[in-house]
């Protein structure tokens, strides 16, 4: 069985818009625009009852397109602009509650690496930088990843370098749950006590595949149900905010085969 | 001290700099970035400098590449849309400079305590994470709860460079509305810093200032020196005078990162 990039970046987006929870004030970061998505897929979906804060603009409505380039196109589209230090108030009092980050690595533990591969003083490989990668699983009460290229090396048993710790923080006054999930392009695997656990499997996929693809050992039952595909309201809302599908440009550009595993 | 004084050239103002100084470099990616007071810098000969920015771009490739650099200190180094930093990129695998790598909340809250002038500033941000451990920051005991917290330490850069809409010979800066994404961390920077210079795309009378006085972001008192330069962040953004010059960056990266491409100013 193949699949598109616009089919795994639909289903990686509904999965994430669907652990939304009401009540929730979601924070993007920039350029990540299966992030934007499958926020304001969430926002419709709760019937507003989320808020999304995302390039210094809350509850922008409207295309993505325009607010991937300049969030200061959504005057008319957005009730205000938050500055940047604010938010990071936001976040630090927890009335930011979850953000959706992609790392180039994540492990059993749920810890994320946007940073290197190899020694800091001579790397194999320079990433741009974690931005708040290292500050939002210690501050928020929730962060939930997306990776669209599930592989071993992708999800390998330690990563390269930790840029965020999956574990939080917790102390008297607040609590911060750490890395709670991620969404691949090939299942759902919920993070408890240092250990994977599968929630759903892609309808492309399947468990032995899921399997040879992560380089930690993962809870994993055998009659793991499907990832529900998206419904016709999720489509027509993606069809609504991302007409140009952005969320395409995060997928690589290949199409994935049943069983393929990769390096 | 006359106020027209805050008005020099990009010459005199690079003059100010020192080798081996800390440097904060403003904008963030491709938005308001110093490119010509970098290209002052570098024509200055600047060596061993320690740089800082939030989110650096080009003016880091053009650092790299003429090798003025010491350290980068940053929480993200690339090219936005447009990939990574080619220069950067190399200089790190090659170890030319100390890649000293932030996390957003320990730069920013770094710079606050300097802002506020506050000895450290508690934050639960970055607990368990090695690029936090870079750094070397001490922890503290809330005294009321208990729970422990990362203490960031200040960070004062000796001076900070931006760029900016506008501004009148006597130093008060104003930026176009709606604000950028990221403006404030320009802000946050010049206050955190011992000199400020700031490069405008005009200088204007200090009655323009005044007509329109809810742009204003940065005070004279807190500005060291002013500096006209049209086009001074190309080609990165500088709103409302031009956007980001997506053709010029994508020739840079196309290069394969030939500095040459973005030596020149602006073109008219």
């Amino acid at each position: 069985m193949t699949v598109s990039r616009g089919e795994i970046a639909d289903l990686m987006v509904v999965s994430l818009a669907r652990m939304v929870v009401a009540g929730d004030v979601v924070g993007v970061g920039l350029g990540t625009p299966i992030a934007l998505v499958a926020a304001l897929v969430a926002r419709h979906a709760t019937q507003r009852g989320v808020h999304v804060l995302a390039g210094g603009a809350l509850d922008v409505n409207g295309d993505v397109e325009s607010h991937l380039r300049d969030p200061r196109d959504q005057r008319g589209l957005t009730p205000g602009f938050v500055p940047h230090l604010d938010s990071m108030d936001m976040a630090e009092r927890q009335a930011m509650t979850l953000q959706f980050l992609r790392p180039a690595q994540i492990d059993r533990f749920g810890s994320l690496n946007t940073s290197r591969i190899g020694v800091r003083s001579a790397p194999t490989a320079r990433f741009g930088g974690g931005l708040a990668t290292a500050d939002v699983p210690a501050l928020l009460p929730r962060v939930i990843a997306y990776h669209p290229d599930h592989r071993p090396r992708s999800l390998p048993a330690e990563v390269d370098w930790i840029t965020g710790s999956g574990h939080g923080w917790a102390g008297n006054t607040r609590k911060a749950a750490g890395t709670v999930a991620v969404v691949t392009d090939l299942a759902v695997i919920e993070f408890v006590e240092g250990r994977g656990r599968v929630k759903s499997i892609h309808p492309w996929s399947d468990a032995s595949t899921v399997r040879a693809n992560t380089g930690f050992e993962l809870s994993l039952p055998e009659d793991a149900l499907p990832t529900p595909e998206p419904t016709s309201d999720e489509l027509a809302t993606l069809d609504l905010v991302d007409p140009h599908r952005r969320r395409d440009e995060e997928v690589p550009d290949r199409a994935r085969r049943d069983g393929m595993v990769t390096s | 001290m006359a106020s027209n004084l805050k008005l020099v050239d990009v010459s005199r103002a690079a003059e100010t700099v020192n080798d081996g100084d800390t440097v904060y470099f403003g904008g963030t990616v491709l938005d308001r970035k110093p490119m010509e007071l970098t290209r002052a810098l570098i024509r200055a000969g600047k060596r061993d400098l320690d740089v800082v920015t939030f989110a650096g771009s080009l003016e880091i490739e053009l650092l790299v590449a003429a090798d003025s650099v010491r350290s980068v200190a940053a929480a993200y180094v690339g090219l936005g849309r447009f990939g990574p930093a080619p220069r950067f990129v190399a200089g790190v695998k090659a170890g030319v400079f100390d890649d000293l790598e932030y996390s957003e909340w320990s730069l920013l809250g770094r710079l606050r305590a300097a802002s506020m002038g506050i000895p450290f500033l508690p934050t639960r941000a970055g607990t368990g994470s090695e690029t936090l451990a870079i750094h070397d920051f001490a922890s503290v005991a809330d005294p009321y709860s208990g729970d422990t917290y990362v203490a960031l330490p200040p960070l004062q850069p000796d001076i900070t460079v931006l760029h900016a809409w506008r501004a009148s010979p006597s130093g008060h800066v104003q930026i176009a509305f709606p604000p950028q994404h990221l403006w404030d961390i320009d802000v946050l920077a010049a206050r955190a810093a011992d000199r400020v210079i700031v490069g405008v795309d005009q200088i204007v009378s200090e009655e323009a200032i005044a007509s329109i006085p809810e742009h204003t972001r940065l005070f004279g008192f807190e500005v060291d020196m002013v500096i006209e330069l049209p086009g001074g962040s190309w080609p990165t953004s500088s709103p409302p005078e031009h956007d980001v010059d997506e053709g010029a960056i994508g020739a840079y990266v196309s290069s394969g990162g030939d500095a040459g491409t973005l030596n020149s100013a602006r073109p008219s």
